[in-house]
């Protein structure tokens, strides 16, 4: 039987350098990392004909297209919130190639966190509470903070470990607050 | 680290800048990170003469209050090959025409100087 899974394939996988200030704006992080995607899968822009981000992402798809130089995008979608909803988004392009909606899908997603908003202090919400969290889940399960370190790997493995169902990557940074360990939205 | 920053500060010196790829020549406007012809993020400030020609416009009247001072929204087809947004002053509703030779000079609207365009002074 056919299914999503023997109807669609991920063909490259971008990303830009993870950094605390970046320099520059969402949006050029966001064409950079699609660039590095587009170069992965040995593709151009003019072949997306598909988009895919969070809504909570500020980058509107129209600024994608303008300079990525994508000629025209026939689907588009938003998964909701951000954080665990990264696996929604895959499954949101697989469902448009599936169904013939999109051909090839660009999923993107862009974040300056640390860069743009202060580490703890959130503005709009989204931004402090999920370290919380994490900081709760490693205490609560008695995990130290170089437990987070391991997370990384994972992430990057061929499946997240992870049994919050939700919440940022997260890496280790030893004097953020003291001996506790902190997260960071990569 | 905002993309548009090199554009005000141009506003602010009395020049329109434009964004011009540095690896392909392509100018772009509006402001943004990367050339959509070649994908480069390398670029210069290009200043326009700031002379074009009306390529559309629209008369924007506030919706629900007395608004006597409506503006003329125009795009703009540069001389120097892109498309911007602007106001038109200098002229009235009524004496707007497609392809009317348009120039640059910039005024205080509301308390901000903005680049705006008046039809053109020269033959």
């Amino acid at each position: 039987m056919d299914t999503i899974l023997n109807q669609t394939a991920i063909v490259g996988i971008g990303q830009t350098e993870f950094s605390k200030f970046s320099g520059r704006s969402e949006l050029q992080l966001a064409l950079e990392a699609s660039k590095a995607a587009l170069d992965d899968a040995g593709l151009s822009p003019a072949d997306i004909d598909g988009a895919v981000t969070f809504t909570i992402d500020t980058n509107d798809e129209a600024d994608l297209v303008r300079n990525l130089g994508i000629r025209e995008l026939r689907w588009t979608a938003r998964t909701t919130g951000g954080g665990g909803g990264a696996s929604a988004t895959v499954q949101l392009a697989a469902a448009a190639v599936a169904s013939g909606a999109a051909n090839t899908v660009l999923i993107y997603r862009a974040f300056n966190e640390r860069s743009g908003q202060r580490f703890g202090q959130p503005i709009g919400g989204y931004a402090g509470g999920t370290p919380q969290q994490d900081i709760h889940f490693s205490f609560g399960f008695g995990h130290a903070g170089e437990d987070l370190l391991d997370v990384v790997p994972a992430l990057y493995g061929e499946i997240r470990r992870d049994e919050r169902g939700s919440g940022p990557l997260c890496r280790h940074r030893p004097r953020a607050c003291g001996d506790q360990p902190a997260c960071v939205v990569l | 680290m905002r993309d548009q920053d090199f554009f005000w500060e141009g506003v602010s010196a009395g020049k329109l800048l434009i964004q011009k790829c540095q690896d392909c020549g392509a100018l772009r406007q509006p402001p943004g990170p990367m050339c959509p012809h070649c994908q480069s993020l390398k670029w210069t400030a290009h200043e326009s003469r700031g002379r074009g020609a009306v390529a559309a416009w629209i008369i924007s009247k506030h919706p629900t209050q007395p608004d006597q001072n409506a503006r003329i929204v125009a795009l703009i087809d540069l001389e120097d090959g892109v498309r911007m947004i602007s106001n038109l002053q200098h002229v009235s509703p009524g004496d707007m025409d497609l392809g009317m030779p348009v120039e640059l000079f910039f005024a205080e609207v509301n308390g901000t100087v903005l680049p705006q365009f008046r039809p053109s002074l020269e033959a």
